[in-house]
């Protein structure tokens, strides 16, 4: 199984991404950034579902750690997030996110499609 | 002046379809019971937060809310959530709060009225 890091601090989303994502691949999830790069090392995600709104350190801050650590550098990273602005898909895509995936999930095969394409870029 | 109204619809029955079919009728239990967990202490800590003059934390607390109003299918909740993080609605925030509180209730009355899981549409 492909491994996928969620980090999200709702519970609900955990839940739910679980549901949806948790018989294809190899999920370890994280309430919060530290938490999520903390374990990068020992989970080593093939893909990282990341929230934006995360208390304390934000999604965007975790991703410039992320791109920071040469280990990670080209690590696939989702932005999922409830900001839904027409501009804000490209503001996240210029952050460095490889996609950009809203809340609240209405159509998983938009989800699953781009965890796809994405991992299709990484050797299994 | 309530920025919500009776008459806006409260819920949405195709998010707990949606729910079902992510997860089956469980799914949609738990993240039901998730849901009227969390989201009174949600609305409780944004009036503490606006009663602290921390704007940015109802807004904070607002966009989480947002989100699993969104997937539960709590409309209104959705609404006066966006509205809560609008800068244009900042002098109505306590209003807003007020209105989320009521929302909730009406939201919990729709969800014992909404079909359950496998029942016909």
């Amino acid at each position: 199984m492909r491994r996928l890091m969620i980090i999200e601090d709702n519970a609900d989303n955990r839940l739910l991404l679980n549901a949806i994502l948790g018989d294809t691949f190899a999920i370890t999830e994280h309430a919060n950034g530290p938490d999520g790069l903390t374990a990068l090392a020992t989970e080593l995600p093939e893909l990282v579902l990341l929230d934006i709104s995360l208390p304390g350190m934000d999604g965007v801050e975790v991703l410039r750690h992320i791109r920071a650590n040469p280990d990670f550098r080209h690590l696939p990273v989702i932005a999922f997030t409830a900001h839904a602005m027409s501009d804000d898909r490209s503001k996240y895509l210029g952050h460095g996110f490889d996609d950009y995936i809203t809340k609240p999930i209405v159509d998983e095969t938009i989800l699953l499609g781009s965890i796809s394409r994405l991992l299709d870029r990484v050797p299994a | 002046m309530p920025i919500n109204t009776a008459q806006d619809a409260v819920g949405d029955v195709n998010a707990l379809k949606r729910l079902e079919r992510f997860g089956g009728s469980k799914l949609r239990a738990e993240i039901t019971l998730l849901f009227l967990q969390e989201a009174p202490s949600r609305i409780a800590s944004a009036r503490a937060a606006l009663d602290a003059g921390n704007i940015e934390g109802v807004r904070s607390v607002a966009h989480m809310l947002k989100s699993s109003a969104g997937q539960m299918g709590a409309l209104g909740m959705q609404k006066l959530c966006e509205q809560l993080e609008s800068p244009e609605h900042s002098p109505n925030l306590s209003l807003l709060l007020t209105d989320l509180d009521h929302e909730l209730v009406r939201y919990i009355a729709w969800l014992e009225t909404a079909p359950q899981a496998g029942a016909p549409t």
